[in-house]
């Protein structure tokens, strides 16, 4: 069982970075795309607005209005991140950028596509299967089916082979087992309507530009992460009271997570907009000045490895580490920004942890109900923390279900305050006080600052899965690996929702440091 | 888990830095007063349903925004989702009496092209005694602008409850009368959900799911 466990982890794992780096490299490969178009109209290109690193959804967003600045780096000297990667066709790893907001979207309603699909399929499916159906679903809604489609059947999955396959064979299990008739019967279907369109839309509009801009319109992140949270909400209504599933969601949206993503991202617009309104306005000397810089400053978010280097057990000294290492990191960005929060929610998750691997010979085979408890828990928000911990010193006696819902909490708290410390550097960073420390340098803090957290998270979901799996040792399997693998994935998601909070900074320090150039001038 | 509700409402609290905007806010959804806070980075969010009628709950998503200038160019980014605000100012400050027209000015400014329903919060009133605006002159300006008045204390919990609950009642008519409506793009007024009604083929298929005990 437990090579089970790690096998389905890896693969997670090894999907996740692919993404990543699909995501990267899409952006590299984008170039050569728009250096003509540059070339035609050298003051202000009509290209795409290309600022944002991965994230589509902010791509663009002034193209149907206004004519926008390219900040896209001229033909990048350095080799690729990925050169397996990168030679994917351009065209398609545009689409998998889009393909992974999707899909951390549709992760987003994971809690309850694993849920829907675990009591159906079984153990032998695999917790891909359903993100896979989850995109799926998504991008049908969206009308972005060739996205999730093609990304399931990427044929060039560069780093783990096996992990492309894994997806598919995965999703053919959860057809034969769901019976899902739609999928199955609509899958190639899909697939083929998905090639043409995007056939069709290569030829009238090349690098997708004009459509990117539709989806855009209709998904922001925010936007899809609250429709996932509302669907998960409308289950809920539906659901019988004495069924306990972790709403990872939920809890996000609890602990304001979404309301922090959602100001950030308004924000960040905002700053795009003005660094687009400066960039028109200057000469054309002016421009590839201050371009160059505002590419520099682009090249640091890009330059950024999010992947997690191998994790050490994560012991309570971790957490004072961490503690540390976020302090620092805020102290030297000369923001006024106190990890106040992040740091009791980390205190709190450590210690409930620390306490919870005291007594793991106590724990009862039966999932004991205790709904009350982890009610209270949820009620109590920013406040108790050391309330909670005394709880959990007290009550020794956690089931392994009581274990994976709050580890799924954990895991949604620490998220949302995570995103709401970038999105208060943002703020800090936005009002203009004297920036004592260049812009670029910022960027390179909080580069580390999101890795560090993302590291951070990555940690403690799996001290959490080994709690868990400690605890639940005599369950049977069935039982056990749908809740293992559901934190395993809150916890892939949760790093995803970091990284995007991340990439919102950028306008805002684009925007930051043209004030700060233009007060010196 | 979550109650259940019909709207969620976002409400948006603004007004001259120090008036009390994140106490009230606090007390309200916290049920307590603290004696020293912190000023406002930005905006802070809060929320809390609140039950209009029997069995009629809404959501409130509270946006506390920092009072200070020097945020200003930032929070005004936030106004344009909200249905609903609470314009406060101080009881036992002139100023910041003087300055509710700005406010008022800047918020009509940048919610367009939505409408928003405002409430006036003279707040402090447990400090009558070093009262520098009269009741009267609030509402006489209240008035003016078309809005409710009320006086309230995070302090000793006064009126907290009915200031958001009368503000809730009012945008709940607007939006019953087909006044203010929930529009794609905009966060003023989301619609909840009741129980037993939304079935789509998902929860069917969910309904047959096996026990996990």
């Amino acid at each position: 069982m437990s090579s089970e466990d790690g096998k389905t982890d890896e693969e997670i794992t090894g999907t996740s970075e692919n993404i990543a780096n699909l995501g990267l490299s899409s952006n590299e490969e984008s170039i050569p795309e728009e250096i003509p178009q540059s070339a035609e109209t050298p003051k202000i290109p009509k290209a795409a607005a290309t600022q944002d690193i991965e994230h589509v959804c902010h791509e663009e967003r002034h193209e149907e209005c206004c004519d926008t600045v390219n900040l896209e780096a001229a033909p990048d000297p350095k080799p690729d991140l990925d050169s397996e990667a990168s030679a994917k066709g351009s065209t398609w790893s545009t689409w998998g950028t889009w393909g992974k907001s999707l899909l951390s979207s549709a992760s987003a309603s994971v809690g309850h596509g694993i849920s829907a699909v675990r009591e159906k399929a079984g153990v032998t499916l695999r917790i891909r299967t359903s993100e896979s159906e989850e995109s799926a679903e998504i991008g049908e809604a969206e009308a972005g089916e060739e996205v999730s489609v093609e990304k399931a059947d990427s044929p060039t999955e560069p780093t783990s082979p096996t992990a492309g396959r894994g997806v598919f064979s995965a999703l053919t299990n959860a057809v034969q087992n769901t019976g899902k008739s739609v999928l199955s019967g609509g899958l190639d279907a899909l697939e083929f309507i998905g090639k043409k369109t995007m056939n069709v839309l290569a030829e009238s509009d090349p690098g997708f530009k004009k459509t990117k801009t539709l989806m855009e319109k209709t998904a922001s992140l925010s936007q899809m992460l609250r429709e996932a949270k509302e669907k998960e909400k409308r289950r809920l209504a539906e659901q019988v009271s004495d069924e306990r599933t972790a709403h990872y969601g939920m809890l996000f949206d609890k602990y304001q997570g979404l309301s922090h993503l959602e100001a950030l991202e308004i924000l960040s617009n905002e700053s795009e907009t003005k660094v687009q309104a400066h960039l028109s306005s200057l000469g054309e000397e002016a421009l590839e000045a201050i371009k160059a810089e505002l590419i520099a400053i682009k090249d640091i978010f890009l330059q950024k490895d999010f992947e997690n280097e191998e994790e050490s057990d994560s012991k309570g000294e971790e957490t004072e580490e961490f503690t540390r290492m976020l302090t620092e990191l805020l102290f030297e960005l000369h923001v006024a920004a106190t990890p106040d929060k992040l740091n009791k929610a980390m205190k709190k998750a450590h210690d409930w942890l620390l306490a919870e691997s005291l007594h793991p010979e106590e724990q009862p085979e039966t999932l004991s109900v205790n709904v009350q408890e982890v009610a209270e828990v949820v009620e109590d928000n920013t406040t108790g923390a050391t309330e909670v911990v005394g709880k959990a010193e007290v009550k020794k006696k956690l089931s392994s279900e009581d274990i994976y819902m709050k580890s799924i909490e954990n895991l949604a708290e620490i998220t949302a305050r995570c995103i709401e410390q970038l999105h208060k550097v943002a703020e800090l960073i936005l009002h203009g006080q004297d920036v004592e420390k260049p812009v670029k340098d910022q960027a390179v803090v909080l580069a580390k600052l999101t890795s560090a957290m993302c590291k951070e998270v990555s940690s403690l979901s799996k001290s959490f899965i080994d709690l868990l799996t400690a605890a639940g040792s005599k369950l049977k399997a069935e039982v056990l690996n749908p809740t293992v693998s559901s934190i395993q994935l809150e916890g892939n998601n949760s790093t995803t929702y970091i990284q995007d909070a991340f990439r919102l900074l950028l306008p805002i320090l684009q925007f930051s440091h043209i004030q700060a150039t233009s007060s010196k001038a | 888990m979550e109650a259940i509700w019909l709207y969620q409402f976002r409400l948006i609290v603004i007004g001259d830095s120090t008036v009390g905007k994140s106490c009230l806010i606090r007390r309200f959804t916290e049920g307590r007063f603290a004696q020293v806070s912190d000023p406002t980075v930005g905006v802070d969010f809060f929320s809390r349903l609140v039950e209009i009628e029997p069995g009629k709950r809404i959501k409130l998503q509270i946006w506390d925004t920092a009072g200070q200038e020097r945020f200003r160019s930032i929070t005004r980014a936030y106004y344009r989702n909200s249905v609903g605000g609470l314009l406060l100012f101080d009881i036992t400050n002139r100023r910041s009496f003087q300055n509710v027209h700005e406010w008022l000015e800047e918020a009509k400014a940048h919610v367009q092209p939505y409408q928003i329903v405002f409430v006036l919060v003279g707040h402090k009133c447990d400090l009558d005694t070093q009262r520098q605006v009269t009741r009267h002159e609030a509402e006489k300006l209240a008035t003016a602008y078309g809005m409710r008045y009320i006086e309230t204390s995070a302090r000793d919990a006064i009126n907290v409850e009915k200031a958001f609950t009368d503000l809730t009642r009012d945008i709940y008519e607007l939006v019953r009368k087909g006044e203010i409506n929930i529009q794609e793009g905009w966060e003023g007024v989301k619609s909840g959900f009741v129980p037993n009604v939304v079935h789509s083929s998902e929860e069917v298929i969910k309904s047959d799911r096996r026990c996990l005990c």
